[in-house]
């Protein structure tokens, strides 16, 4: 488009309302001053050096790495086999299947939270890391099984058939075969899947107990205004682990898929 | 048809970056006329539709409708309609909505738009089927919904663009009469782009052939068969041999020229060549070469070779001959009269022409 | 080999058992509390509906739903009719259609409790706006309407959901083939109707999803109200997390994650009808 046009300019200020609170945490919290205003009052790097001394927050940083780990892997493997199917076979009840597992992204966050706390609570798993991880397999299984999916779909089914016409077993061909073809795919599902564990909030604050996620952790300190050059030195290197892994994530991805998108 | 110019194209080109698409390209069409405009994919045929249609406005050069300037005039104010290749029927409308679509764009009243819908469906044979969804339709159906609603306009000129080519072969074949008759019964001037050499043959009045971006030669199909205005065209409708031939005499309509293999020959000067000289090339028709065990009589030209591939047709046969002094073996189709391939591989065999079916294509382009 | 069928059902099974189990079991405890009732420390199972007539009557029950719904239909309305117009620049305009889908869910992926942050921070009485609007010179003193009210929980809401209305917007229209529209102008339609009678209902499923995919989470948002809504802009999962936390009373806190349920699941469903009919009568 040569001709600049109304559309272009509103998406550009469209682009500009969604990035400016997501830029502002990193600029202050290289502040100098404990007030969020303008105007900044120097530049310092002193917040980021405390954040290394708090032993809560490294805690807290190591619980949702081992929940994101465990939930990556688990909602990674039920969507890779789940995928497949989807995408290979026909059975009866598939579409009902396909949209009962994608149910996660649009319930209430506070009603999966409060409706786990209650069945955990009922079947004998205190809150815990144990039950955060079992609650974010839960919320991250839709993401995994739409990557896992777009893989598959890319996938010529005729690729494995060669290869059973040529000799190999069914393990075989899918070590051999399957594995290596969907493998971005399954790494895009990982990092994806990691990044919607270690971002949540809701689910971690009612089934976390005394171990606190990292969301959690900051939550708590979000209270205390002498805190708050602290948390926005932490919320900033969060925001940039985030995209950090969603651009892995991504890069993956696409080569899991020939589409553009 | 009559002799008044429906459209006049005036030196229409289309640029896309440094890309030509189409260039100085000056047609007239008759009012009332089926014309097709055939070329190889990518020729600009497609790109010169979308001109007249308003799509695409020319990098130079003017498009006239009915005598009128269509500078500045967009697609949705000109006289024509289209109907894609793709049909683009509205799938959240049923067949009555579509075919109504453009007449509620007129604020034409409810009985005369009804009234006008249902005449459109019954001339495409689709009588009765207004409520049916336009995603229940078969392709045939789609095609007929498409022409349908195009057609309801009551168009200067109806554009059609590869409105065959979804459709199987039988469907196809039987499209071809259907539309033939519907244009001839409307007298509505159809303009289609096809690059299907039968198609445009069966159904038009005038082909005009495109080749990289430039229209060739405008002829009614037999023209176009028989005097080929070069060898582009020759190879691209209908099969044909090439043959090297040195120009000895050139005397008002006739050439004498000496060939690689069938001597000296007497043949008529083909009017629409553009470019000629003394080393020229001539095209034999595969149908127009007798073939047989013994050496013809009564042709001006024999040669003996030898078969070298047989093809079964079914309505024909054709055998591809190897003969000294000519590269390529001269492919000859014959007629399967009586059920029979006469001829084996490796059988030698004689192959006669008339000099009246040999045709002078100019200048020859490939080699000396 | 076994048949096209048991392998597909063995294979998607884990993932539909887990979230069906996940989906189900909650949902027929919830109905179980919901049913009990809260006596100081310890929970009385005998089945009644105390706890449904004690919603139902609470004014504040009653009030927090309906601005639930409110505000997220109003969130709902303003996200998707702001993004409409981002998803048909990306998908008819904009020449490097990947880059600009990169660019408008990047700021997805960051936390989404530190974006309310961030947004709280803009917005407050001191905050990042007021300071650079005073600076500025625009405003002689900070303006209180930016936080702690409904305003604050749209706006913040609408930024949090802003890429989930572009995507599926987005891909309807993508699916639209592009001769659909030239046929529209052959027929006679400028841009405008065109776009009233060929691309918007061809782009209904997709708001619909977009709405749905808006709407449902958004009234059960739990950390927009607490962190920039004060008290003017709680919402009924703000309550919810009271009854089980602070207030420790359970069942009532069930009863009021159904009705919640409920109340989305009705409006979602009357929303859908009528936008489909309506979509229908476009001709």
């Amino acid at each position: 488009m040569k001709r600049p046009n109304g559309l272009a300019v509103y998406a550009f200020l469209y682009l500009v309302f969604l990035y400016l609170p997501v830029l502002f945490l990193p600029l202050f919290s290289f502040n100098d001053g404990t007030i969020v205003a303008f105007p900044i009052k120097g530049w310092t790097l002193e917040w980021y050096r405390q954040l290394a001394g708090q032993e809560t927050l490294i805690q807290a940083l190591m619980n949702s790495f081992l929940v994101g780990f465990v939930a990556s892997l688990l909602a990674t493997s039920m969507g890779l086999f789940a995928a497949r199917a989807y995408v290979r076979y026909r059975f009866r009840g598939k579409k009902a299947s396909e949209g009962l597992v994608m149910l996660p992204l649009v319930i209430p966050g506070i009603i999966v939270a409060s409706s786990m706390l209650v069945l955990f609570i009922s079947i004998g798993i205190k809150p815990s890391l144990t039950a955060v991880a079992l609650g974010h397999t839960f919320l991250a299984l839709p993401f995994s099984v739409s990557i896992m999916k777009s893989a598959f779909d890319d996938f010529d089914p005729s690729l494995e058939e060669a290869a059973f016409d040529l000799g190999s077993g069914v393990i075989e061909t899918f070590r051999r075969v399957t594995l290596p073809i969907v493998a971005p795919g399954i790494v895009a599902s990982l990092l994806v899947t990691f990044t919607v564990s270690f971002d949540e909030f809701v689910l971690a604050f009612f089934l976390s107990g005394n171990q606190p996620t990292l969301p959690v952790y900051i939550w708590s300190q979000i209270r205390f205004p002498a805190k708050l050059p602290n948390t926005l030195a932490l919320g900033s290197l969060l925001l940039l682990a985030s995209v950090a892994l969603l651009v892995v994530a991504e890069y993956f991805r696409r080569r899991s898929t020939k589409s553009t998108i | 048809m009559t002799e008044k110019n429906i459209i006049q194209l005036q030196g229409v080109e289309k640029r896309f970056g440094n890309f030509t698409a189409v260039s100085d390209l000056n047609l007239d069409l008759r009012e009332g006329e089926f014309f097709s405009l055939l070329g190889p994919s990518g020729c600009g045929k497609t790109t010169a539709l979308r001109m007249i249609a308003g799509f695409q406005e020319p990098s130079a050069g003017k498009v006239f409708i009915d005598g009128e300037d269509m500078e500045g005039i967009p697609a949705n104010s000109r006289p024509t309609n289209m109907v894609f290749q793709s049909y683009a029927i509205f799938p959240h409308l049923n067949v009555g909505n579509n075919v109504a679509y453009g007449l509620r764009n007129r604020g034409i009243a409810k009985s005369e738009i009804d009234q006008r819908v249902t005449e459109a469906l019954e001339m495409v044979e689709l009588g009765g089927l207004q409520e049916r969804g336009a995603t229940e339709l078969s392709g045939g159906q789609r095609q007929r919904v498409a022409l349908a609603r195009a057609l309801v306009m009551r168009p200067k000129v109806l554009l059609l663009d590869e409105p065959l080519s979804a459709l199987d072969k039988k469907l196809r074949e039987q499209m071809q009469f259907e539309m033939r008759h519907l244009q001839q019964e409307l007298g509505i001037t159809f303009v289609m782009v096809t690059h299907d050499q039968y198609e445009a043959m069966t159904m038009s009045d005038r082909i005009g052939v495109m080749f990289d971006g430039r229209l060739v030669q405008v002829d009614e199909p037999p023209t176009l068969y028989a005097k080929p205005c070069n060898r582009n065209i020759a190879s691209f409708i209908g099969e044909m041999n090439f043959l090297p031939a040195h120009v000895t005499e050139e005397n008002g309509k006739g050439l004498t020229v000496t060939t690689p293999c069938f001597g000296i020959l007497d043949i008529e000067k083909n009017p629409n060549v553009a470019q000629t000289g003394r080393d020229i090339e001539i095209g034999i028709r595969p149908e127009q070469l007798e073939i047989s065990r013994e050496k013809p009589e009564d042709y001006d030209g024999t040669v003996q070779g030898k078969v070298r591939d047989v093809a079964f047709y079914g309505e024909n046969v054709h055998y591809h001959v190897q003969v000294d002094g000519v590269e390529k073996p001269i492919a000859a189709s014959v007629p399967n009269y009586f059920h029979t391939v006469d001829h084996r591989p490796g059988d030698p065999i004689w192959l006669g022409v008339q000099s009246t079916s040999i045709i002078d294509l100019g200048q020859n382009t490939i080699k000396s | 080999m076994r048949s096209e069928a048991t392998k597909g059902l063995t294979l998607s099974a884990p993932a539909t058992l887990y979230v069906g189990f996940l989906v189900a079991a909650p949902l027929a405890i919830l109905v179980a509390y919901s049913l009990w009732t809260q006596t100081y420390v310890s929970v009385d199972r005998t089945p009644t509906l105390a706890n449904y007539r004690e919603a139902f009557t609470d004014p504040l029950v009653r009030h927090l739903m309906i601005r639930s719904i409110l505000i997220a239909a109003t969130v709902t309305i303003a996200t998707v009719a702001l993004a409409y117009p981002i998803a048909y620049f990306i998908a008819l305009r904009a020449e490097r259609k990947t880059l600009w889908l990169l660019l408008i869910t990047i700021p997805f992926w960051s936390s989404y409790l530190l974006r309310v942050f961030a947004w709280k921070l803009i917005l407050g009485f001191n905050g990042v706006m007021n300071s650079a609007l005073l600076g500025l010179g625009l405003i002689d003193e900070p303006l209180t309407f930016l936080l702690y009210n409904e305003f604050a929980v749209v706006l913040t809401l609408a930024h949090a959901w802003a890429p989930f209305a572009i995507l599926p917007i987005y891909v309807s229209i993508q699916k639209i083939d592009l001769s659909l529209l030239e046929a529209a102008t052959d027929l006679g339609n400028g841009p405008v109707q065109r776009f009233l009678r060929v691309t918007l209902p061809l782009t209904i499923p997709g708001i619909i999803a977009a709405c749905l995919i808006i709407f449902i989470p958004t009234v059960g948002d739990y950390v927009t109200p607490s962190l920039v809504g004060g008290s003017d802009g709680k919402m009924i999962a703000n309550l919810i997390q009271v009854q089980f936390g602070a207030a420790n009373n359970w069942p009532l806190g069930a009863t009021l994650s159904l009705l919640a349920m409920m109340s989305v699941g009705f409006v979602a469903i009357l929303f859908v009808l009528s936008s489909t009919s309506l979509g229908r009568r476009i001709r």
